[in-house]
Order: structure tokens, then sequence, then C-alpha cells
């Protein structure tokens, strides 16, 4: 073994010359040539038989060459040299094609860091496989992820054994901070004291929460992140047990959390315990209203199965203890939830989606620069065939044609990785995209590795055709008579290029269908009607400091007053005042009673009903129309007045079933209950429905309640202007904020018609980019379906003049050819509705009242297809239906 | 040109290696000998002969030297090594355990 590698070595040094093997091949003819004579041949017939029966040498040259050690390096660096030059002298065909590989493979990589990095990656926690989400799903209402009350988080904690903590996060709240500098808005998570302890969370610095500081009315206690302890406290390490404001409610910071540090979500500055004390609901609140998500971290010997039984089974408890018609829906379920499924739930369906699209565009891409080398190759079969005469083995011409197309892959590869860290820097700013863990996306040693590895994938599949048909040359035949007429070895070149078309056309007609479908589904949603006029209005939103406005009085002054000035601007045709609006944050309770209906949850009433508090003129500043009875007045609003509701309409229904007809809802009473503050109040009106959870959402019961009876600590300002730009009267009516206070922040100014947009930039991306992808897709293919129809014109060029000679005329030949474009569009588009079928259950998730296999798209794009292919045949028939017959059959 | 490809893979080394284990010979000499041998069944053609005595030199199983031939011209003699020689054996067993093999299932079939 071991004399056996010294050997190797030793002629890997020193090689055995090619003299060497021409005196030993010479020797063996000169033998071969004695011994005709010996059996009586005149010397020269014997001259002439042994080089018959000696055959050609050039072969077994090169075949003893092949035997020598390192042989096969020398034959891969030869191989990428000679593919070097050659690429060099073609540079059209190779810009086109490394230009349309690296838009494949950016594509794809840049897809897969986004998966990898969102879906793919384990949390950053300490054994992030244990912790789950505890996710309350009320199917009938379309909520996949409810928020629930205190009562139930309390009863889940005391009883499942399913987990060793379990915790829970409340809404999401913007808070002023104050004190040691200018007060900043900041994003404020409320969390149970447990939460670190969870997550397998250490402080960087100070310490946790204490469980004391759960507790309503316990010690304020804040911990914040590294971000803003960098900003605002300049990296002090003293910060720990300093004291800070926020709304003006004194708070302890008790330690900083680690950089990156993104729970609930992304970007939270500070974090406070007592999740359920939302700032937007009174106390009286808190313990009822749904305001709480749980997560939790299993049990060492408890896996999801036995933790979702335990769950099923604490729910009906529940829903036993607590018949409201809401919690004891028995379609409602708590489900148990790994917490990385969770968090990305919402975008893990369109990333999927966009991969495959991705994906369909570098087959597309292949495909194309496929048939582009078969083109390639098919010119050079002369080539070919004086290196297969001149002793080539099959072997060595196959992997002269891959190095070709490796070396094209990888300077393809090189380049989509470049678009990728380009298009990465987009995808991470697309805030429409609402990634989560979009600060975990880059681009690292695993998707460089991706990246390769698609290339030289991409790279042998596109190679592999050539080379295969090339390969086995019909030597004799194309030596002889040149290339047009090794017409056997052509057409199968064509063939193989008509399935690579077919494929092509198949995998754009897919794509074209599924951006067609989010196109219209996309015109659909916009052409739902919210409930009100989005046009004209400008929005800004307005938190007043809890500690400065403490009492409803000081709150309804400031709005009264901000009313009477807003109105007064000119350009302003009305405004208001509102707890939220449309598609923002809404606040939810519960009504307790109903005049006349019977409630069968006495203690509970009817949860999850929408409240707003409004000025007076909100149904007419955003154009909500009235039903029946009045809208708010001036009176309404006023101290000491008998408290009002306006309900909308399906409310309305809730209650009296056969609403509009049947009993007359004004003048009923209906008592609120969650909140203590409001109480009985007395219908005056009904308001159509509005949209108000986005226009994706069916609406859902709602009540209207005057500003007076529950004056809000945040609310939204909305005006409808008389010019068409509200934004223009940004800048007065901020001033006119400022003059009533001048510390009163004033964030979030858009118009309304803005904030539905981002309500749907989602959707819109997704449009966007799988059109993207799918004009794209559409080009590659017309440039297929040219590039073969004109090669297969001009192979047909002498039975084209034939035909012409026995007088066909234009036209005859114009069809000829035009069928055959045709025939390859009509296989394609049938195999690209057989595959769109197929994937129609992917589709549905992304698509708004149309159906997946929606007829006029399905149809629409097939004609489309078909015209594009008639099209793209169109130029190289007409070349054929013009040209001269005579010279047509001179070629020949 | 003989074609030597009804001869099983790996068998024409065997059939170098055997006829080296006598004396060293040229190219030309072992050919003639195996066509002797096998009463002109065998006829090996150089396009084959020559690539093999490649590989089995690279191997380090034969070497070549220079020298006189019987006819007194310049050729290239090739002879066993010591590796080649334990090859030789061992590549006998095998083509023994092979062909008996063989012999068995065409006997019981």
């Amino acid at each position: 073994m071991i004399s056996e590698i010294l050997t190797r070595l030793r002629f890997l040094v020193t090689a055995k010359t090619q003299a060497e093997v021409d005196d030993e091949l010479r020797f063996h003819l000169e033998h071969l040539t004695e011994a005709n004579m010996a059996a009586g041949m005149p010397p020269e017939e014997a001259r002439r038989q042994a080089a018959i029966a000696f055959g050609g040498v050039e072969r077994t040259r090169e075949e003893c060459r092949e035997q020598r050690p390192g042989r096969f390096m020398e034959a891969v660096v030869q191989d990428v040299r000679y593919g070097l030059r050659t690429l060099r002298k073609d540079p059209g065909f190779t810009t086109v094609v490394i230009f349309t590989l690296a838009l494949g493979i950016g594509a794809n990589a840049a897809m897969f860091s986004v998966i990898r990095a969102v879906l793919l990656k384990p949390l950053q926690y300490r054994d992030p496989d244990r912790l789950v989400r505890l996710v309350l799903a009320v199917p009938r209402r379309n909520v996949p992820d409810q928020a629930f009350n205190e009562v139930r988080f309390e009863e889940m904690q005391s009883a499942s054994h399913s987990f060793s903590k379990l915790g829970a996060f409340g809404p999401l709240e913007n808070l002023t901070l104050s004190g040691s500098g200018e007060p900043e808005v900041v994003n404020a998570a409320r969390v149970s004291a447990n939460f670190l302890n969870i997550l397998g969370v250490e402080p960087v610095l100070g310490r946790s929460f204490l469980p004391d500081e759960d507790r309503h009315g316990g010690p304020a206690a804040a911990m914040i992140s590294s971000e803003l302890w960098r900003r605002r406290f300049n990296g002090d390490p003293q910060v720990v047990g300093k004291s800070t404001a926020l709304d003006e409610v004194s708070y302890t910071i008790i330690g900083v959390l680690p950089a990156g540090f993104a729970f609930p979500v992304a970007d939270i500055d500070i974090w406070v315990t007592r999740p359920s004390e939302w700032s937007a609901l009174p106390s009286g609140a808190w313990r009822t209203v749904g305001l709480l998500k749980g997560f939790a971290r299993l049990n060492p010997l408890v896996n999801l199965e036995q933790a979702r039984a335990e769950m099923s089974v604490l729910q009906k408890r529940y829903a036993l203890a607590h018949p409201n018609p809401v919690d004891a829906d028995p379609s409602v379920t708590m489900g148990v939830v790994p917490l990385r499924d969770q968090l990305v739930s919402n975008v893990r369906p369109m990333l999927w989606m966009l991969f495959g699209a991705v994906g369909f565009l570098l087959l597309i891409a292949c495909a194309n620069v496929a048939s582009l080398s078969l083109a390639r190759a098919t010119s050079r079969s002369r080539e070919f065939a004086v290196r297969a005469a001149i002793g080539a083995t099959r072997r060595r011409l196959v992997g002269q044609l891959l190095a070709e197309s490796l070396l094209l892959a990888v300077a393809g590869g090189a380049g989509g990785v470049l678009l990728e860290k380009w298009s990465l820097h987009a995808i991470v700013r697309m805030d429409a995209l609402n990634l989560p863990r979009a600060a975990e996306i880059r681009l690292d040693g695993v998707v460089l590795g991706f990246a390769l590895v698609v290339s030289i994938a991409t790279g042998i599949l596109f190679g592999l055709f050539p080379s295969l048909s090339v390969s086995r040359p019909n030597i004799a035949g194309i030596l002889r008579e040149g290339i047009g007429a090794a017409g056997r070895g052509a057409w199968r070149f064509l063939s193989s290029r008509t399935a690579l078309v077919v494929g092509q056309v198949a995998l754009s007609t897919v794509l074209l269908i599924g951006a067609a479908l989010l196109l219209k589904s996309f015109a659909r949603l916009h052409s739902v009607d919210p409930g009100f006029r989005p046009s004209n209005l400008l929005t800004l939103r307005i938190a007043l400091p809890r500690a400065k406005y403490d009492t409803d009085a000081k709150k309804k002054a400031f709005f009264q007053e901000l009313m009477r000035r807003v109105t007064a601007v000119p350009g302003v045709q009305s405004a208001t005042a509102a707890l939220s609006l449309p598609t923002k944050n809404s606040l939810y309770t519960n009504i307790m009673k109903v005049e006349g209906v019977d409630l069968a949850d006495k203690d509970f009433g009817l949860p999850d009903m929408q409240l707003q508090s409004v000025t007076p003129s909100y149904f007419q500043t955003l154009g909500i129309p009235l039903q029946r009875g009045r809208e708010f007045t001036a009176g309404d609003n006023a101290p000491g007045a008998p408290p009002v509701v306006m309900i909308n309409e399906s409310l309305a229904r809730l209650f009296w079933p056969n609403y509009p007809t049947g009993r007359d809802p004004i003048g009923r009473h209906i008592w609120e209950g969650a909140d203590k503050a409001i109480g009985e109040l007395e219908i005056v009106g009904v308001v159509g429905d509005v949209h108000e959870r986005g226009l994706t959402s069916e609406p859902r019961p709602e009540f209207y309640v005057p500003l007076i009876v529950h004056p809000p600590q945040r609310a939204y300002l909305a005006a409808r202007t008389q010019g068409a730009d509200p934004l223009g009267l940004a800048n007065t009516i901020r001033n006119e904020v400022l003059a009533i206070d001048r510390d009163q922040a004033v964030s979030d100014v858009h118009t309304m018609e803005e904030v539905i947009e981002e309500s749907v930039g989602q959707r819109r991306l997704t449009m966007v980019l799988v059109g993207l992808f799918a004009s794209v897709a559409l080009l590659l293919s017309v440039v297929g379906i040219y590039g073969l129809v004109a090669y297969s014109v001009a192979l047909r060029t002498q039975e084209v003049g034939i035909r012409r000679a026995l007088g066909a005329q234009t036209g005859d030949i114009l069809r000829l050819v035009l069928s055959q474009g045709l025939a390859l569009a009509i296989s394609g588009v049938a195999l690209g509705l057989i595959g769109t079928f197929a994937l129609t259950r992917v589709m549905k998730e992304f698509l708004f009242q149309i159906s997946a296999t929606d007829p006029p798209t399905f149809v629409g794009v097939a004609l489309l297809f078909v015209l594009v292919v008639l099209a793209a045949s169109f130029i190289p028939a007409r070349r054929a239906a013009r040209g001269d017959p005579l010279l047509a059959l001179r070629v020949g | 040109m003989a074609e030597s490809t009804d001869l099983l893979q790996g068998t024409l080394d065997l059939l170098i290696l055997k006829s080296l284990a006598l004396a060293p010979m040229h190219g030309w000499g072992i050919a003639e000998r195996i066509q002797q041998v096998s009463k002109d069944a065998l006829q090996i053609g150089q396009g084959s002969l020559y690539p093999a005595l490649h590989r089995l030199e690279y191997k380090g199983w034969i070497k070549s030297n220079w020298g006189v031939s019987e006819n007194n011209r310049h050729a290239k003699f090739y002879s066993l090594t010591r590796t080649g020689k334990k090859q030789l054996q061992a590549e006998l067993d095998n083509w023994d355990r092979l062909t008996n093999a063989i012999a068995l299932v065409l006997e019981r079939i």
C-alpha cells in the first residue's frame, strides 16, 4: 500500500513523456509489420495491413496520459482554463447567462436568509424548544389569538401542571418617559414578573422582577433595554436603583436587558409588570377585560400533546364556571403552540410562498440558460467532433461542458450574492413586511454555502442537457458535411429544447396566475366599503399624561377646547376626537345587561364588545351613516346629562335578530360592566358597521358613548378637510394643540388613506413581489420561445424552400411555423394549469373574496400566454416566409 | 483493431501480470504471447494494452526499463515488482474464487 502511494508520488513528480509512449507504439507497429512480412506479404502490403490492424494511435496516447496519477486535477485545470477562454470569446452569451443566473440565485439566497433567520433558527433563549405560547382561538369570530382576562390567567396558573412556569404579557403601550432629560415617547411592554425566568434570560445589569412587583398596588419597577440605557442614560453603570417617570408616575429602574432582546416583540424600550394594567382602561376593568396573552415553559417530562390535553380540560372547566356566550362557545380553544411558531405565524405562509416563487424563477432561469447553452453547443458541434477525432474521450467532452456551466454558475452565484446583499438591506427595511426577528437576518456562512450549493446544482442542471446531447457526436457526419447536415443531431437538440421551453411556460403560467389572483384580491380588498369615507381625513394621536390630566373634568376640558380650536381652522370642515380610529388598537369591554334581552351569563355579560368614546361630530366627520334615531349632541356631553349610547348594526342584530324590523332598539337601556364608571346607558341611535379591524375582517358589535362618559387618556383626532391634501393642515393643527398645552406631544400624523394602506401593506408587498417575479418569468419564457422557434425555423430552411418552390403561399408558411409555437404554448399552459390546480391550497390563504381557481383568471392568463407565444414566433415565421426559396434550397 | 472488450474488467491486468511472472517482456511480446497461448482466441490490441501497462506501472506493480530486443532494437521491457508479485497472487486467488463460484452456479441452476 505504502509503496503504491510512493510510486504514485514519484510519477506525480517525474511524469512519463509523450515520446516514450510514441516510441513504444512505433516499436509495436514495426513488430506487426515484420510479423506480416514473415507470413509472406510483400513489404508494402505488410505495412498497410499492419497500419489497418493497428488502428488510430491518438486515442491510445490520450488514454495512456489519462492513467497518470493527478491526471484528474490536471484535466480540471485545463477544462477551466479552456472554459474561461471560450466564454471570453462569446461575451454576449456569457453576460446574458451570468445575469440571468445572478437574478435567480440572488433572489433565492435572499429568501433563504430571511426564512432561515425568521422561521428556522431556534430562538435565542435557554432551551427554546420548551417555550410555548398559550393561544386562545375563537374560530367563530375569526380571531386566531384572542387576549384573555386575568381571572382565566390566575386559574391556569394555579391549576395547570404541564408548565414549570406560566406568564403573560399585556397590550403594548407608548408611554412618555420623563425625568433625567427631555421627555420622550417610548415603547413599553407589560409583562408578568416571571418573564425573564421563563425565557431563561439574565439581565446584563441589576436584577429581574420580584413576585411582589406583580401585585396590583405593589412597588413600581421597570427594566430598560440596552439601547435605551446607552441612548438615554449614557450606559451609566449606576442606573440600577435610579427612578424615572413613565406618564409622570415614578418607577424604579431595577435592571438592563441584553442587547437585541425582543420579547414580546422587537424595539421595546422599557418593561413594566402587571400586564393587565393597561393605561387605556380604568382600574375596574383590569380583572375582567381580555388583555393578556400567555406564554410558558413546559415541564421537563411533558410534551406538547399532553399540555394541549390539559389546557382543553381547563378550558372546559372555565367555560362551565363562566357560561357567558363567548367563553362557553365550544369552538373556543386554548391551544399550546411552540413560541417560535406563534411568533412568526403571521409571516410564515407568505415567506414560504415567496420562496416557492423565487424557486420557480430559478428553474425558469435554468431552463433558459440550458436552452441557450444547447443552441451554443449545437453551433459548436464541429469543435466537439474535431476534439473527439483527435482523441478526446466522452468523459473529457462532458467534463469540458460541465466545467463551462459550472464557471458560469459560480460567476452567476457571485453576482447573486451581491444582489442578495443589496436586497436583504431593502427587505429588512420594509416595514410593510412586519417581519419578526428581522434583526437576526444576515448574510453569513450558511447563506453563502446555500448560494454556492444552489449555484453548483444550477450549473449541473443546465449543463447536463447540452453535455449529454453533444458528447456523442456523429463525428464523420459533422466533419464531412458541416453543421447543417448533422440533421439528426440537431433535431435531437431541438427536442430537448422543446421540453425545456414547455417546462418554462408551465412554471411561468403558475407564477402569472398566482400574481393575477393576488392582484385581483387586492383590487377586491380596495373595493370593500370600509363603512366610512377615508378620503380627505387627517388623523393624529394625542396621549394625555395621567399625572397632569388626572380627572375626567381636566380631560374633558382639554378635548372640548381642542375641538373648538380645530373646527375653527380654515379648511377644516369638521373634526372629532375619539378613543380609537378604524384599524387602530380598539378597546373591548363587556355589556352586562340589556333591557328586554335575557343574557346567559349574569356575572360577565357579553364580553368583547367594542367600546368607542367620541365627540358628537364623529359620525359626521368620518361619514358613518346614521340608520335610526339621532346622533350625539352637545347636550349629551354636558355635565349631568343622562348617559346615552349609540350602537352599530351588528350589535343591534345581536340583541334583536330581526333588526331593522321588529322591536325598535331606540330608547332601550344597556349596562356596560367591565368599566364600572359607565353603567346604565340609553340607546339613542343606530349607525352602520365600520371595518374597525381592517378591511379583511368582518365588522364586530360595537357601541359608542359620548366622550364625557368615558374620557380617554389617549385619543385620536380626525379632521375632515376641504382640500384634497389633509397633511397640508397638519402643522396648523399641531400648533392648535400646543396652544392649549405647550408640553403636549402629538404623534402618528397620517391621512386616513395612509392608515388603511398601512393595514394592507403586507398584502400589497406580497402582490408586488410575486407580480415582479411573474413578469421576469414571462420575459424569460418569451425569450426562450423566441429562441427555440427561430432555431427550428433555421433548421427547416430547406424544407420551407421546397414547400415554397412547390407553391406554398406566405400564409401557409406562417401557419406552419406559428402552429409550432402554438403547440408549445398550449402544452406548456396546460401543464401550468394542472400545476396551479395542485397549488390552490397554498394560494387560498392569500386571497380575499376570490376563489383560488377563479375561472376568468385562469382563462385570461392562458390566453395571454398563447398570444405572447404567437407574437414571439411571428418574427422568425415571417423571416422564413419572406426568404428567397432558391437561396434556401441552395443552403441545404 | 482487435477488440478486447470481451475480457472482463481487470482480467487484462491479470493476464499481463501473469505473462510477466516468467520474464521481463516488451509490450509486443506480451500481446503475442497471450495470443499464442490462447491459440488466437485472445487478441490484445494496442489501444487496450498500453493504457493497461501504464496503469499498472503507475500503481507500482510493474516497472519498465529500456533494453535491447531480440532483433536488436531499442525497446521498453516491463517486469514485475515485489508488490506486483504479491498482487499477482492475490489476483489469481480472486480469479479462482470467481471462476469456482460461477462454475458452481452454472452447474446447479
